[in-house]
């Protein structure tokens, strides 16, 4: 079989910072085919997933950005299938496939510093908050945690669920903006793994919080790191990972570009960029814009930016 | 008794959008009163314990398992609703013709295997990979019947270019209806067959079309639905084009109806030059273009799907061809309403005795405050001609002071089913609109057949109810107008979704035309503007 690998060879455009310095480090014997979806394969090391993505799906904080055709379950790949890497290539023996990653752009996972600065871009939210409520609020998907949006809950919301979430968030909140560490961590272990999903709404929320914290470098930025450190029993493997990425300060680029347009300079940009954020997946959209938005208002509150 | 039960199903991913729908499925199997799907993270497992939907059988569950967990009436429920739910997860739904599991084919290569003679493929995946199945289909000489949504228009172009150099149809993307050989595609109705060929780059207005004909006595050869795109400029009509060429060598087919939301105006005039060189009558009905540039094409122009309808059943029928007014009807412009409404009724009543008595009552219910016509439509393309309606019925100063969304569009549907299919999103919007105390007449379509919800008039009567109630309990009435787009041999059955809907209390016309005028006969110019004003 090596007498004849590779059989066949497809440029990745595009991989992460993270992923890169992954690769570059050596990848363990036991990495394995994990899962494989229509546009992404995921592949399990022991830290998480790596995930080779279509390049329409955008940056993944543990994405490589690889076009391996419209069907990536027509390629023959199957769950455990040993995975191999140099810092130049990923590769499946067993069916000949090998990505180069010569060519690929790197692409920073970590949120770039708001036009201004922090402080600057946290008057520009003051003032265009409510607006990006009220969209989020009529824009909301039902089935995850969007009634936390202020729309109330939907057919298809699961009330206990939503229940549950509504007062982690709270608490969450209210430690946030004390500045109390351990109460914050003891919330948020209260949304991980919780609701509907490959990645459960209150993982998408907290993601969403914690990135948000950082765009606007408030004061608790990192307090995802003291919640997760039991993560891999408590939500599933793909939540799991790209929690551990955005305790680390390293989102998808799709929440980039989020954080870009909410705080940025152009009033006319928020509408569009809330209604691409809930487009995402089926609830993940949603659930980590309430995120985002929660974490600006707690990293903008009044008085924080003083002096 | 209620018993519970849940099953584990190991390492299995699936969106929320999907189990959603499961377990809507599964709560609707009688006996069972609860079904939640979930992964088995701890979180999820205590709001299932919460709920009572734990049982020993999750026991030993991880994070990347998903549970089904329901509550029933009694073991036998249970089994039928897991067994159901294991058939949906390995992505089996649906049953063959003999009630027997059906073959599973995952590519179109299989099933062009499985099925030797098929030459059609029906392609309703999410639009991200709608392209690259559809290219595969043609490839493998299929013409396509496009479902799928949020296809970008340059693969649209780059398929249609495609079929055509192949001598296949591409039907789309986002293409609700088609009927072909009598077999109803996408949503659709049982439409009685006759000569009548109808192409159409609008999915409901196809379907009010046909099934007005089937209404009206005549039947239908085939309608092939080309996606709503199909006329914009990039995309050049090149399929209407092509289905013309198609009906126009088809021996079933005596004359053909087109049908389109306004098309761009050189795409308009290359389709009309072209239905202007075939032999057999063609009528046209581009919403809201100039008939007198339809006439001058050598075609028969109509005004809404209903003269459409109406010119072609006639002339398919051999009887006169009827004198057809335009958008607004043939409701005489006068100051003195009760004439007004006498000599309108007799036009747009019909059969269905939605008379002079119905609009003053719905008149005098309102108080001088309730002035605004809200039209909660499911069909996109009845939406565009209730607008034009309107505004041949009031002017533009009025019409535009009323509302008419289609819910059905991409904004409202994002995540959540066609309106079409889930009520749930109209309803919202009937409430609201049923608080707000300006609002004088809620007008809305009503889409049965094939793909359709199994009863929309039952879901939508509830709602009515509940907004009727609420109202009156703020001391207001409202009057609600529509119109049922089906046939009798539709599964739902025209007779008994239009009989649910009277016996809401909702005035009823034959056609959506029809309905729009009523509403805008109940809501006078005068009464609009004395709202404004207040």
């Amino acid at each position: 079989m090596l007498a004849t690998w590779p059989t066949r060879t497809h440029a990745a455009t595009g991989l992460s910072d993270a992923v890169a310095r992954r690769i570059a480090a050596g990848l363990p014997p036991a990495a394995r085919i994990h899962s494989v979806y229509r546009s992404v394969v995921n592949i399990s090391i022991p830290d998480g997933l790596l995930c080779l993505a279509a390049p329409r799906l955008g940056g993944l904080p543990n994405g490589i950005l690889v076009d391996l055709g419209p069907d990536f379950q027509a390629l023959g790949l199957r769950r455990g299938m040993g995975v191999v890497a140099t810092d130049m290539s990923v590769g499946v023996p067993a069916i000949g496939l090998e990505i180069d990653l010569v060519a690929a752009l790197r692409w920073s996972a970590r949120l770039a510093c708001p036009d201004g600065g922090p402080s600057r871009a946290a008057d520009r939210w003051r003032r265009r908050r409510g607006v990006a409520w009220a969209e989020a609020r009529d824009r909301a998907v039902p089935g995850g945690l969007g009634a936390l949006l202020g729309a109330g809950l939907s057919r298809g919301d699961d009330p206990g669920a939503v229940r549950r979430a509504g007062g982690s968030v709270d608490a969450l909140r209210a430690a946030l903006l004390a500045g109390n560490r351990p109460a914050a961590h003891r919330a948020a272990r209260g949304l991980i793994g919780l609701g509907p999903g490959l990645t459960p709404s209150g993982d998408d929320v907290l993601v969403g919080i914690e990135a948000a914290l950082r765009a606007l470098d408030g004061p608790m930025a990192g307090f995802l790191g003291g919640a997760i450190h039991d993560v891999h029993d408590r939500t599933t493997v793909i939540a799991a990972t790209l929690l551990r990425h955005a305790a680390g300060g390293e989102f998808a680029e799709r929440i980039q570009v989020l954080l870009a347009a909410l705080l940025g300079h152009a009033d006319e940009a928020v509408p569009a960029a809330i209604q691409r954020a809930v487009a995402w997946g089926a609830t993940s959209g949603t659930d980590c814009l309430l995120g985002v938005l929660l974490g600006l208002d707690i990293a903008s509150e009044p008085g924080r930016w003083a002096g | 008794m209620t018993t519970v039960h849940a099953r584990v199903f190991r390492n299995s991913y699936r969106d929320s959008v999907e189990l959603m729908q499961i377990a809507a499925e599964l709560e609707a199997i009688a006996g069972v009163d609860r079904a939640g799907l979930v992964m088995a993270t701890p979180a999820n497992l205590e709001v299932l314990a919460a709920a009572g939907l734990l049982s020993e059988a999750v026991a030993g569950a991880a994070p990347n398992d998903l549970v089904v967990a329901l509550s029933a009436s009694d073991e036998d429920v249970v089994a039928q609703a897991l067994d159901r739910a294991a058939m949906r997860l390995a992505g089996s739904g649906s049953e063959g013709p003999n009630g027997t599991a059906g073959t599973t084919v995952r590519t179109i290569a299989e099933a062009r295997v499985e099925l030797g003679a098929a030459n059609l493929a029906l392609i309703s995946t999410p639009g991200t990979y709608a392209t690259a199945e559809a290219l595969k289909a043609l490839k493998r000489g299929l013409h396509v019947f496009l479902f799928s949504d949020n296809v970008p228009i340059e693969d649209e172009i780059e398929l249609k270019a495609l079929a055509r150099a192949r001598g296949l149809l591409v039907m789309g993307p986002d293409c609700g209806t088609a009927i072909v050989d009598g077999v109803p595609l996408g949503f659709a109705n049982a439409v009685r067959r006759g000569p009548i060929g109808l192409i159409g780059a609008s999915g409901t207005g196809l379907q009010q079309v046909s099934c007005l004909i089937d209404r009206f006595g005549a039947g239908v050869s085939q309608a092939i639905g080309v996606g709503g795109r199909d006329l914009d400029e990039r995309v050049g009509g090149v399929m209407m084009l092509a289905a013309l060429e198609r009906l126009a060598a088809d021996s079933a087919t005596d004359l053909i109806v087109l049908i389109s939301k306004p098309p761009a105006a050189a795409v308009a005039e290359r389709v009309l030059a072209a239905a202007g060189t075939i032999a057999k009558p063609v009528i046209v009905n581009f919403l809201g273009g100039d008939p007198a540039v339809v006439t001058a094409a050598g075609s028969i122009p109509a005004a809404t799907f209903e003269a459409a309808a109406a010119i072609a059943s006639a002339m398919a029928l051999g009887r006169p061809v009827p004198v057809v007014d335009g958008l607004g009807g043939d409701a005489p412009d006068t100051p003195d309403d009760a004439a007004a409404d006498a000599a309108a009724d007799a036009a747009d009543a019909g059969q269905h005795g939605a008379g002079s008595f119905a609009v003053r009552e719905a008149k005098a219910a309102l108080d001088p405050g309730q002035w605004r016509i809200r039209g909660l439509y499911s069909g996109g393309s009845l939406a565009g001609e209730a607008k034009l309606v309107l505004l041949a019925s009031m002017g533009a100063d009025a019409a535009k002071r009323h509302e008419v969304i289609d819910l059905g569009d991409d904004e409202y549907t994002v995540g959540r089913p066609h309106p079409m299919i889930d009520p749930r999103l109209r309803n919202e919007h009937l409430a609201a609109a049923a608080s707000d105390p300006s609002t004088a007449v809620i007008l809305l379509d009503v889409v049965i057949g094939y793909g359709s919800n199994p009863d929309p008039a039952g879901a939508l009567a509830d709602a009515i109810d509940a907004a009727r109630a609420e109202a009156a309990r703020q001391g207001r009435r409202f009057a609600v107008v529509a119109s049922v787009c089906g046939t009798s041999g539709d599964p739902q059955g025209l007779a008994a979704q239009e009989a649910r809907l009277a016996q809401a209390g909702v005035i009823l016309a034959p056609s959506n035309a029809r309905a729009a005028r009523l509403a805008a006969r109940i809501v006078s110019p005068a009464t609009v503007a004395a709202g404004v004003q207040r």
